[in-house]
């Protein structure tokens, strides 16, 4: 990566772009000086860290042994979080996948105002999933579907922008040649965009799966169903024992789908790489 | 060239293993949905209702009420780059131990990449829960919060870029007889320097949003400001709040994308 940045520092020639060392110190010296101030400003400061750390001997003696109360009970909201993460996934790709075709610059429908749609992507992303669900929850009320509703509008910032810009650097001469011997808008998509961008959509559907699932897992502490509600409860009346069960319940169910979807990730990999060699042997 | 038979066998590979990928993805589906109760109606109309209620109450935003939230938006921005600071002074000894070529053990490095891997798997508002019961509401907790958290990404993006750099200018200046800390600095530091700038300040860009989200936990900052208003139903003013969060990751990352141009 460095042998890069040298390389073209050798091709420019001239180092103008970069800073001297005098600024550069200039630069550090800033950067710690404003971690003062910040500190300073948010009362981040030693007695307060001391405070803490006599606390923390209360805190460790309250929160070990973890205990499970209901471990049923436990056991069933982890499997709802669960199932609100794999819906709200898939939702939220699927809506990605039709946001993404109106955003992309050379396949849009829309021409020249494909770039609302990524500004609309763009606002979305500022605004995280829990946030969503709160106003989610308003809307529609308390349960898993404002859960589910939030993680797929929670995807579409994120999903548009990769999808749209996988399908922007697909190589457009097997999609001139689909739409010269006559095919529909539906088949260009299906056998020239899909199997061109299948790699890269694949990798972040599931990457986002992952992320939902830790989503899914604190949804619940703002009412849309799922395990986080059993924390956030716990954590209020101050069982923290069983606050630290559930957060290992959580552990166990974040790296085991992670796990599942690791294996799903590698299956699916290897079969669109096969089908994009098919693609370019029906080419020759 | 490939033959006839092989095409054949190859598109049945393929075939096969898409009916296994799409069974297991619509079984999992077909249980989300029963499980929840949740189906393309549901989505529809409560995508639909939603809608109307952000049309209807939370435009237009009430921007008047901007300059109530400044100190907050300042916070947030503090809390950010505190947060980031941490992770990185945490971040920097578990990538040099986590990275194969650069630790002092291999045990030490499996450690290292446990406990960073044990990290991202935890979502932040797990940490902020635990630590709001440590240091009290406010925003030194929620600032810890993003320093733990930021660990698992950037603990893990350091370790990968010190296992991608070219390993013969460290060996030239251990076989001159260069000291462990010696080949980091002269050695490992200056290829691995633009990894670390880039994602350390991508990890900013992140703060700022995760803000938002501690902010339910009682953190502190635009987040809190924003769960305060939605709580006690001003809807107008929480979309000016959440307009003023987008701003500012816009500028953040405008910053941050100029800093990394020029110290890169």
């Amino acid at each position: 990566m460095s042998s890069t940045a040298q390389d073209a520092r050798e091709i420019t020639g001239t180092d103008n772009h970069r800073l001297s060392r005098a600024s550069r110190i200039t630069l550090w010296a800033l950067a710690a000086a404003f971690l003062v101030f910040a500190c300073l400003e948010l009362e981040i400061v030693p007695a307060r860290l001391l405070d803490a750390a006599d606390r923390a001997g209360f805190l460790l003696d309250a929160i070990f042994p973890p205990a499970l109360e209901d471990p049923i009970n436990v056991g069933r909201a982890a499997i709802e979080s669960v199932q609100v993460a794999i819906a709200g996934t898939v939702f939220g790709i699927v809506l990605s996948l039709i946001l993404a075709i109106l955003a992309a610059r050379n396949i849009s429908p829309l021409g020249p105002l494909c770039w609302v749609v990524k500004a609309i992507a763009a606002l979305e992303r500022a605004i995280p999933a829990l946030i969503w669900a709160i106003l989610f929850i308003v809307a529609v009320g308390l349960g898993p579907t404002p859960g589910i509703l939030a993680l797929a509008v929670g995807c579409v910032g994120m999903l548009v922008k990769v999808y749209a810009e996988a399908i922007e650097e697909i190589p457009m001469g097997p999609i001139e040649a689909l739409r010269a011997s006559g095919a529909s808008h539906v088949q260009v998509f299906f056998q020239g965009v899909l199997p061109s961008v299948m790699g890269v959509f694949i990798a972040w559907s599931v990457f986002r799966f992952d992320i939902n699932v830790r989503y899914s897992s604190v949804l619940g502490m703002v009412g849309a169903g799922g395990i986080g509600w059993e924390l956030v409860r716990a954590a209020q009346v101050g069982e923290y024992d069983v606050a630290m069960g559930v957060t290992l319940v959580i552990f166990v169910m974040v790296l085991s789908t992670e796990l599942l979807s690791d294996r799903l990730r590698q299956r699916a990999e290897n079969e669109a790489h096969m089908a994009r060699r098919k693609v370019m042997e029906e080419a020759e | 060239m490939a033959t006839l038979r092989d095409y054949r066998v190859h598109r049945r590979a393929i075939a096969r293993s898409r009916l296994v990928i799409w069974t297991v993805i619509l079984l999992a589906f077909g249980w989300a949905t029963w499980g929840t109760g949740f189906g393309v109606l549901t989505f529809v109309q409560g995508i639909g209702g939603s809608f109307a209620f952000i049309a209807t109450d939370l435009l237009p935003p009430r921007l008047e009420a901007a300059p109530q939230f400044i100190d907050d938006a300042i916070d947030t921005l503090l809390m950010s780059y505190v947060g980031m600071v941490m992770s990185v002074v945490l971040s920097l000894p578990l990538g040099v131990l986590g990275a194969r070529n650069t630790t002092v053990h291999r045990l030490l490095s499996y450690a290292s990449k446990g406990t960073v891997s044990f990290i991202r798997a935890a979502p932040d508002l797990i940490f902020a829960i635990f630590l709001v019961a440590l240091f009290g509401i406010g925003p030194l907790a929620g600032t810890v919060a993003m320093g733990i958290s930021g660990i698992g990404i950037l603990g893990k993006t350091y370790a990968d870029g010190i296992e991608a750099i070219d390993m013969q200018q460290v060996e030239g200046i251990r076989a001159a007889g260069g000291t462990w800390f010696q080949v980091l600095g002269q050695g490992v530091w200056p290829q691995f320097k633009p990894t670390f700038i880039t994602w350390s300040l991508y990890r900013l860009d992140l703060n700022i949003r995760e803000a938002a989200v501690l902010g339910l936990v009682g953190a502190g900052g635009l987040g809190y400001a924003l769960i305060t208003e939605i709580r006690t139903f001003q809807y107008r003013t929480a979309t000016t709040v959440i307009l003023m969060i987008f701003v500012m990751i816009l500028l953040v990352e405008f910053v941050t994308g100029i800093l990394r141009r020029r110290v890169l």
